[in-house]
């Protein structure tokens, strides 16, 4: 009886509605709400005061929609315009280029919601956002905007359906109710739903380009991590950065945390102030054969995978040492591998190492004085204290040790905001200050086992690692980052020193330890208290998890290029196929799809409720009687003619089991407001045994 | 379950003859508590049924004969000023009756049918500014000549709907006339009738009409009815809600009648031209009576099964 009464209320509401759209009156709340959806994600990379301008400019369009004596004037929208335009030029000075462009088209689509008048306009609006969604992966890629996306699509589908739809909502109560708000998104989105499985063909099957199709400029140039040179004077602050610098996935057992030193490259020339790497050390190029030689007994042997970030050089990290590189690089006489081009996306090779292989037994006269060349000219200090030094100890060995134990001992402190020192940055840092981290400890130790005559060289590249729990990998991030050195001793050849491993536990920075639980392996041997990040819990694991869902997305859809669809074509077999073909292929499933969707909603079949079931299967058992029966007949119809049945053609079983079945429908139709689902079931269970 | 209703039935099958659908229906009219219109032609038995309904469930029976010069006060009552106390007494009209016979209502001029009509809606009359409860059960049974004939003021649509049931007769079969012209003449037939219950006992049947189940399936069958109703070309308007809810109550009768205690689509389609066929009014003939139209939405809407 409500039914009645509120389907007849609703219905003139709407006709009300579609007489004052009639006239130009849009509803402009939903167009609005889809438009700032689509802006959204373009609203954390461009200027603020276009954010402001943009909100500030759909508030007065919101507030003159609902006040019809707020009108906005012709003049008024020219000067907005004009205003906003001038604002990117003064911005930007100019209005290509990805950031300067996508803030001008941002501001052109914000601008654009003060011209609707007619249901047009609105279409415009809506169309271009589909295109503005684009903009926001000029500067993101990751997931997270990816499925964001689904929102400001179902939002424009609503905005259009709300507005198109208005004129039939009036004539068909039905499809009135489908586009309730709440309703229609739920409808919408199943359409969206119906989108994925031709976005997902689309996406495999689409021809690949072999590049991307421009490069976009104005993206930040800037490299952190390693860098190929080393001046630890002058760094007043190191940031720790969480970005990932590579994932590894070893092939069988993993090292432990101490032991992960991972290679990048060595420095062997300083001129007072940087550390470099100096020309000769590319010279000498190592061949497989050369390092597989020299094994040793102590020794473990890793194999492992390592997907690097893009670096923008040439090197690639191994851990200490690498015993097996892939085909297009080279390893120096260093152990420093270098590919043959610059690492400017994720790349993912395969290495094997040895931990703690000796190698460079020998050394030559001419290597050897290159190891042990310093500058003259400055750290005066330091030299001859070094020298009055190795007097003192019986061999090179011992002295270096020395050296150790007074980092050890003394008041040396790992800090990340050492104070700067501009010249003779070891006489300062070793003498004057004692503060600083692992690229003053290892610049100032080579130094001084350079300065005792003894062969030494810095080593950066990263230590530690996270392993991901989840997954089986481990992840090494630009906070890992260090720098260690190698000494070279008579009979025993270059030797791993780490400096910064000596420094005493407790005068390791307090804030530092808080926040740098990555190099716990590192201070792990002096009673440093570690955090166990693992017990912090699901924010974690979070982590890891959404790590894990990054690095697939990045395997899977932003690295899928032209070599990859290749070879996803050759393992479905469809590399006897032309491109051409498989372009046709993509073409027909696509086809498919789409008219198996039409066809579903032009025979937008009711799905049929249980006891319809139970009843057609019912009726359909019947049909060898012919027994005429209209969908407009009640059942005390179709039972009379049941007892019409000519004898000879029914037993007197089967017609009064037909009967009882016809009368038990009835009953559970009609007989109680509401069915269960068991009586539903068990009488369609009735209705299946029943036989003929 | 159903008390004496079936010996009333038989009883007035026994006057009536040859009629039980609109006995039947017009029984159904009296369980659901609504009125019940017989538009018919003079002569077809219209008087004698109401009548004999009256006596055979035992109910006071009042007959107005509505003329063109009756006025309201004659259907309600009026005060009277009584000289020896000096005040005004009020004398109840016909309309102070268990069954009222309102015979010709279409004769009666708009004002007088109003009347009636505002007493069949509310229950009760008001004069002199004081209401005045018209008693229990209260049954209106009218009846009406076909429009077209002369001297008659057609009943709005508005009035047509405040009667639940409309009714016609018809002409007899021969067979059926053959028995008429043989037996003995109506009137003494009533004289003979007993009757077989009271008003209290027809209230109590009338309160069971609330129990009677009604399923969302049927509930689904009746809105498709109405729907079709309203999306239909052949009249300015569909269904009103008032017409919903009076099949409703008019079917729930029906199934009480069948002696069954809920409602099944067979109970809708039995009642469902007399309930809404003078309530459809044909856009091109402007004329309640004989529509095509309202039995083939029978046949267009499906049952829900």
């Amino acid at each position: 009886m409500k039914n009645i009464f509120s389907s007849q209320t609703a219905g003139k509401s709407n006709k009300a509605v579609y007489e004052t759209s009639a006239q130009g009156d849009i509803k402009l709340l939903p167009i609005i709400i889809a438009q700032q959806l689509v802006l959204l994600p373009l609203y954390f990379f461009i200027p603020l005061w276009v954010v402001a301008f943009n909100l500030s400019l759909a508030l007065l369009v919101y507030k003159s929609s609902i006040n019809k004596t707020l009108v906005i004037p012709n003049y008024l929208k020219w000067f907005i315009t004009l205003v906003a335009l001038a604002g990117i030029l003064y911005t930007f000075q100019r209005v290509t280029g990805r950031d300067a462009g996508v803030a001008f088209i941002t501001v052109m689509y914000g601008l654009k919601i003060i011209e609707i008048k007619r249901i047009r306009d609105v279409y415009v609006l809506m169309i271009l956002g589909f295109f503005m969604l684009l903009a926001g992966f000029l500067f993101e890629q990751s997931p997270a905007i990816a499925i964001y996306q689904v929102i400001p699509v179902t939002a424009i589908l609503y905005a259009l359906t709300s507005i198109h739809l208005i004129p039939s909502i009036a004539l068909d109560e039905k499809l009135k109710q489908n586009f309730e708000p709440q309703a229609g998104i739920k409808k919408l989105l199943t359409y969206v739903a119906y989108a994925l499985p031709l976005m997902a063909i689309l996406f495999v099957f689409f021809p690949r380009m072999s590049g991307p199709i421009w490069k976009m400029l104005g993206q930040s140039q800037g490299v952190s991590g390693i860098s190929e040179t080393m001046s630890p004077g002058a760094i007043s602050s190191l940031q720790l950065f969480e970005t990932v610098a590579f994932r590894v996935k070893f092939d069988g057992k993993a090292p432990s945390e101490e032991q992960m030193y991972w290679r990048t490259l060595t420095l062997d020339h300083f001129d007072g102030f940087t550390w470099s790497r100096s020309k000769s050390q590319s010279a000498k190029r190592l061949h497989q054969n050369d390092v597989q030689q020299t094994g040793e007994t102590n020794s473990a042997t890793y194999k492992y995978d390592i997907s690097l970030e893009r670096t923008r050089q040439k090197w690639l990290t191994f851990l200490d040492r690498p015993h097996r590189w892939p085909d297009r690089s080279v390893l120096f006489g260093d152990f420093s591998i270098q590919t043959d081009h610059r690492i400017l996306k994720r790349t993912r090779y395969h290495g094997v190492s040895e931990v703690g292989k000796r190698v460079g037994l020998q050394l030559s006269a001419k290597e050897r004085a290159s190891f042990i060349a310093l500058p003259t000219d400055s750290n005066q200090r330091s030299l001859r204290w070094a020298k009055q030094q190795r007097q003192l100890f019986k061999n090179d060995q011992d002295y270096i040790f020395g050296l150790l134990r007074k980092i050890h001992n003394q008041e040396f402190y790992y800090t990340l905001t050492p104070p700067i020192m501009e010249r003779n940055t070891v006489d300062s840092f070793w003498f004057d200050h004692q503060k600083g981290f692992c690229e003053h400890y290892a610049g100032s130790l080579v130094f001084m086992a350079r300065a005792a005559n003894i062969p030494a060289r810095v080593v950066i590249g990263y230590q530690g690692g996270d392993a991901n729990p989840v997954a089986d990998y481990w992840i090494v991030r630009y906070a890992n980052a260090h720098a260690w050195t190698e000494i070279w001793f008579e009979g025993r050849g270059w030797i791993r020193l780490d400096p910064t491993a000596a420094i005493a536990a407790s005068r390791v920075e307090e804030q530092l330890r808080m926040d740098y639980s990555q190099r716990q392996g590192l201070f792990g041997d002096f009673g440093f208290e570690s955090i166990d990040l693992d017990d912090l819990g699901w924010i974690k694991h979070m982590q890891y998890w959404i790590d894990e869902l990054n690095t697939g997305w990045n395997d899977w859809i932003l690295d899928y290029n032209r070599d990859s669809q290749q070879s996803l074509f050759k393992s479905l077999g469809l590399d006897q196929f032309k491109q051409s073909q498989i372009s046709l292929m993509m073409i027909f499933a696509v086809g498919l799809i789409l008219s198996f969707i039409s066809y579903r909603w032009m025979h937008n079949k009711k799905r049929l409720l249980p006891m319809e079931k139970s009843f057609a299967l019912l009726l359909s058992k019947t049909n060898k009687w012919q027994l005429s029966f209209h969908n407009n007949e009640g059942i005390s119809q179709l039972i009379v003619r049941v007892k019409e049945i000519p004898k000879s053609k029914i037993d007197d079983q089967t017609q009064k089991q037909l009967i009882e079945l016809l009368l038990e429908y009835e009953c559970l139709s009609y007989s109680q407001t509401k069915l269960s689902n068991e009586q539903q079931k068990s009488f369609h269970k009735k209705v299946k045994q029943f036989k003929i | 379950m159903l008390g004496n209703i079936p010996k009333a039935i038989d009883g007035l099958n026994a006057i009536i003859l040859g009629k039980p659908v609109q006995i039947k229906l017009a029984m159904t009219c009296l369980l659901a508590k609504g009125h019940l219109l017989i538009e018919d032609l003079p002569g077809m038995g219209k008087t004698t049924l109401s009548h004999a309904l009256a006596k055979v469930l035992g109910l006071e029976f009042q007959r107005i004969q509505f003329t063109s010069d009756l006025l309201p006060g004659d259907i309600i009552g009026s005060s009277i000023y009584r000289r020896s106390d000096e005040s005004f007494v009020f004398h109840p009209g016909p309309i102070f009756s268990q069954v009222v016979l309102a015979d010709e209502v279409n004769r009666a001029t708009p004002k007088s049918q109003s009347a009636l009509l505002e007493a069949m809606e509310e229950f009760q009359v008001t004069i002199d500014g004081k209401s005045r409860d018209l008693p229990k059960p209260f049954f209106v049974i009218a009846t009406q000549n076909p429009f077209h004939q002369i001297g008659t003021y057609p009943l709005p649509e508005s009035q047509l709907d405040r009667f639940l049931i409309r009714i016609s007769l018809g002409y007899p079969s021969r067979s059926v006339e053959r028995q008429l012209l043989t037996s003995q003449e109506s009137k003494n037939l009533i004289e003979q009738l007993e009757p077989v219950m009271d008003g209290a006992e027809l209230m109590k049947l009338q309160s069971k009409l609330d129990s009677v189940v009604v399923s969302e399936r049927l509930l689904d069958y009746l809105q498709d009815l109405i729907d079709a109703s309203r999306v239909n070309q052949n009249w300015s308007h569909g269904l009103s809600p008032r017409a919903g809810l009076s099949l409703l109550k008019a079917a729930k009768a029906w199934a009480l009648l069948e002696a069954r205690e809920h409602v099944i689509p067979e109970d809708i389609q039995a009642i469902w031209m007399s309930v809404t066929e003078h309530r459809l009014v044909s856009q091109s003939t402007a004329n309640a009576s004989s529509n095509q139209a309202v039995s083939d939405i029978l046949k267009s809407v499906a049952i829900p099964r």
